[in-house]
């Protein structure tokens, strides 16, 4: 505690003193006398005249002074009495996770970690900075708090042992932030992956990446994909020289192609034909490197569906089309609720009856029974809440003549024109339904590159239940999701195959690896920056301090107004 | 108990000889002692006018008229009596000090009021702020009503002396001699009001009356002194460096008070209440200008 430091107590003795002469000082006897404003005036002539070693003749005013002094002192840190304090908060953190125990290089990462944080340490404290020590690991903490004690981070130093466990980077920054602010935080990272963070999601790290241990030879399949039979894959050599590939695909070898070279630090893009019903396929690179996380990879193989569209328009069944779905297209005079399907897509149209299987409804006409309309709206834009059905939508140029305003019953708006939701998820009839308001002919939505991927989304997100998969709903805000096979340990304890998400709203499904970050995918070499951008001054917490400089005045033109007019 | 103002018989003679000397321009009032500029019917000779139709003959200079072979008449000065404005500030500043203020103003007020009445003048009695009031009143023989009344006079409270006067001002605009018995001790200043009173035509006689103890405080140590008018409270330390700055401070005061009046010719004196009234009515106002 700040206030059981040695000053404060001293501070606190002279308070008592201080209260002890003043409880025992004699009372003031009244008077009346027949005027006080020559008083006045001569207090004023007196203030005026006093010098400045005069109150020191006092002893109380000399106790007072003394008193506030030491209190300022201890209540606030003394770099906030010191104006041009140019140092910085740093925080140190070193990666104690089982990668930087591996033995491809001796001596191992973590041992060169700690030598390298120890220099750190040294140089950022001769520059005059507060430093803290932190672990990253699966449970990040801070060792020791900002100070410019090198005894105390030395110490920290040498009882910090390795955790065996993955990281957390994530829980880590998170910590730092909230420990951080308001002040800005230097953080020197020392591990052997790279991580990379959104920009202005902790304004108030400045993150330094400091690469640790060098991976000799490593492989990895960097991203893929699979639509229908078509695999793409792509492969980076991030070790020192080129490297001849050979690929495995359930456990076969890939005979076209057989092989192919890659050269030191670049990527080679593949594409192979893939057959077979199996829900999921395995890819792998055979005999790629000891860091065995990202060799291999497990693909959910996506879902043949066969899609009713009941539409009077051409745009949907486009897209269908492109997306390589089985439509079958029926007018909404022709529509029978026996015919069968996937998922149905309702536009412009809605039956008494609905289908036993998810829906898609665009545009519900008005009169309808399940979605009665209660206004239209014919001014705003587009906002979207979080969602995966719009995430990586972008909506900037996207324009409705008009939006009708639905009573949505049960289902959740998640997207808005202006005030008026005009996307809905939801159930209907222990299906997932989602609702999308505005007419398609009045809106240059269909024309939009980003409509297609907006069905794709749609679709995924109707046929998830199909496919076996959890529930968007419960995974969709992180990052990695969590494994979709459940009960399939694939290697070992975390990892197992995630749904990911990618740009522009496709997703794919990759990994059999604890996280990417501690794949060691990527070299460590550069040095990243990010978040704030200011190296200036924090602002120390000076209330007490500036909160005292008018209690000590006030106090002091007591005293000497009253021991000397 | 003595009756009021217990004055001795001595001294009351002693006033009976004295006569107020005001400068020439105020307004007379009925027959008196004081010669005015007008023509009058005392002996004392004012100026020669031509004779006109009608003039008494009895007033025709006939040595004038055997040299320069024209009538001219003889015009001489009037007697007449002045008002005497006795204002008196009645104020709770003025309740205290020991001799207590007012009770000197009061008996100073009755022995200017006496010497007025001896000479055939008007008095007239008002307090400030208002409460109090004598009309104007001449004669020996209301002499024992005046001091009667006087007798009666108690604290009125607090009040803005500078405003008072000003009203004072508006409500008498003959031109008087005013005796102006204050203690002066007002935060926004009197001088305001004088300026008023001096705009009438009124010719004023300071006195400013203030007790020893104001001047130079005897109390020593720690107080809360209390304001006795306003209530105003004020924490001070008495010692010697303390009272020296409040004696300078309150000698700059009655400077500005005196230069004030001399600025604007009013007779100002400094009175404090140890000092005797015969010393101060005997002497000082003679030497003043004042009494004669």
């Amino acid at each position: 505690m700040i206030f059981l430091k040695p000053l404060f107590l001293i501070s606190l003795l002279s308070l008592l003193l201080l209260l002890y002469i003043v409880l025992r000082r004699p009372r003031r006897e009244k008077r009346v006398f027949s005027q006080v404003f020559l008083f006045l005036r001569a207090r004023r002539e007196a203030l005026s005249r006093i010098s400045r070693w005069q109150f020191l003749k006092n002893s109380i005013l000399i106790l007072e002074v003394f008193f506030l002094l030491f209190l300022s002192l201890s209540a606030s840190a003394p770099q906030g009495v010191m104006p041009p304090w140019a140092g910085k908060y740093c925080a140190v953190v070193l990666d104690t996770s089982l990668s930087m125990m591996a033995t491809d290089v001796a001596p191992n990462r973590f041992v060169v970690a700690v030598s390298l944080a120890r220099e750190k340490i040294e140089e950022l404290l001769s520059s005059g900075n507060q430093v803290s020590f932190w672990e990253l690991s699966l449970n990040p903490k801070i060792i020791q708090n900002f100070t410019s004690n090198a005894h105390l981070l030395e110490s920290a130093l040498d009882k910090i042992t390795p955790s065996y466990s993955g990281t957390n980077i994530m829980q880590l920054l998170d910590l730092l932030e909230k420990w951080a602010a308001p002040k800005v935080v230097e953080v020197y990272l020392f591990s052997d992956l790279a991580f990379s963070v959104l920009p202005n999601r902790f304004p108030h790290l400045v993150l330094h990446q400091i690469g640790v241990g060098e991976a000799v030879e490593n492989l990895a399949i960097v991203s893929a994909n699979l639509q229908g039979e078509r695999l793409w894959l792509e492969i980076k050599n991030f070790g020192n020289k080129e490297r001849e590939v050979h690929l495995k695909i359930d456990g076969k070898r890939v005979e076209n192609p057989s092989s192919f070279w890659i050269e030191n630090m670049s990527t080679q893009k593949v594409a192979l034909t893939v057959t077979g019903t199996k829900p999921y396929i395995k890819v792998e690179i055979e005999e790629a490197d000891p860091l065995e996380w990202d060799n291999a990879l497990y693909l959910i193989r996506p879902q043949s569906l066969r899609v009713l569209l009941v539409s009077s328009t051409p745009f949907i069944k486009s897209a269908l089309q492109a997306l390589g779905m089985t439509v079958v297209s029926v007018k909404p005079e022709d529509y029978n609720p026996q015919i069968s399907s996937d998922l149905a897509i309702f536009e412009d149209f809605l039956p008494d009856v609905l289908p036993d299987s998810p829906l898609l409804i665009i545009h519900p006409p008005q009169g309808n029974k399940l979605f009665p309309w209660s206004g239209l709206e014919k001014e705003g834009f587009p906002i979207e809440v979080p969602s995966s059905l719009v995430e990586f939508l972008d909506f900037s140029t996207v324009q409705f003549y008009e939006v009708p305003v639905l009573q949505p019953g049960a289902m959740i708006p998640i997207a808005f024109w202006g005030k008026t939701p005009f996307l809905f998820e939801g159930v209907i009839s222990d299906h997932r339904a989602v609702l999308f308001a505005p007419s398609l002919s009045l809106s240059n939505f269909p024309l939009e590159p980003s409509f297609p991927v907006f069905l794709l989304n749609v679709i995924n997100y109707l046929s998830g239940e199909k496919a076996g998969f959890q529930s968007f709903e419960e995974t969709r805000s992180d990052e990695l999701l969590e494994p979709v096979l459940k009960g399939e340990e694939v290697l070992g304890s975390p990892p197992g195959l995630y749904l990911k998400e990618g740009a522009q709203g496709f997703r794919f499904y990759s990994c059999a690896y604890l996280s990417e970050e501690e794949s060691n995918l990527l070299r460590h070499t550069e040095i990243e920056r990010m978040g704030a951008t200011t190296g200036s001054n924090a602002p120390r917490d000076l209330m007490p301090f500036m909160l005292s400089i008018p209690l000590a005045l006030i106090l002091i033109e007591e005293i000497l107004r009253r021991k000397y007019v | 108990m003595e009756k009021f103002p217990g004055f001795p018989d001595p001294f009351l003679q002693r006033l009976t000889t004295l006569r107020f000397k005001p400068r020439p321009g105020i307004a007379g009032k009925g027959a008196g002692e004081h010669l005015v500029r007008k023509g009058g019917a005392s002996v004392e000779f004012s100026d020669f006018r031509t004779y006109t139709w009608g003039d008494d003959y009895r007033l025709i200079d006939w040595n004038s008229y055997a040299r320069l072979d024209r009538p001219f008449v003889k015009v001489y000065r009037d007697e007449e009596g002045i008002v005497l404005h006795f204002l008196v500030d009645c104020s709770d500043s003025m309740d205290w000090g020991d001799p207590h203020k007012l009770q000197y103003a009061l008996k100073l007020i009755a022995a200017l009021g006496y010497v007025a009445s001896s000479g055939y003048n008007w008095v007239k009695f008002q307090s400030i702020p208002g409460g109090y009031f004598y009309p104007e009143r001449r004669g020996r023989q209301q002499i024992p009503q005046f001091f009667q009344f006087l007798s009666k006079i108690k604290p009125l409270g607090k009040c803005h002396l500078g405003e008072e006067l000003k009203r004072y001002a508006e409500l008498n605009p003959r031109p008087s001699l005013i005796f102006l018995l204050t203690d002066a001790l007002e935060p926004t200043g009197i001088e305001g009001g004088i300026r008023r009173l001096l705009a009438r035509g009124h010719q004023l006689v300071f006195l400013h009356i203030l007790a020893p103890e104001e001047i130079q405080p005897q109390i020593r140590g720690d107080f809360e002194l209390e304001d006795k008018e306003w209530g105003t409270r004020v924490e001070v330390t008495l010692d010697e460096v303390a009272l020296q700055i409040l004696k300078k401070t309150v000698e700059n005061w009655r400077n500005t008070l005196r230069v004030f009046c001399l600025a604007h010719q009013i007779p100002y004196l400094f009175v404090l209440t140890s000092s005797p009234i015969e010393e101060l009515v005997l002497k000082r106002l003679p030497l003043a200008g004042i009494l004669k």
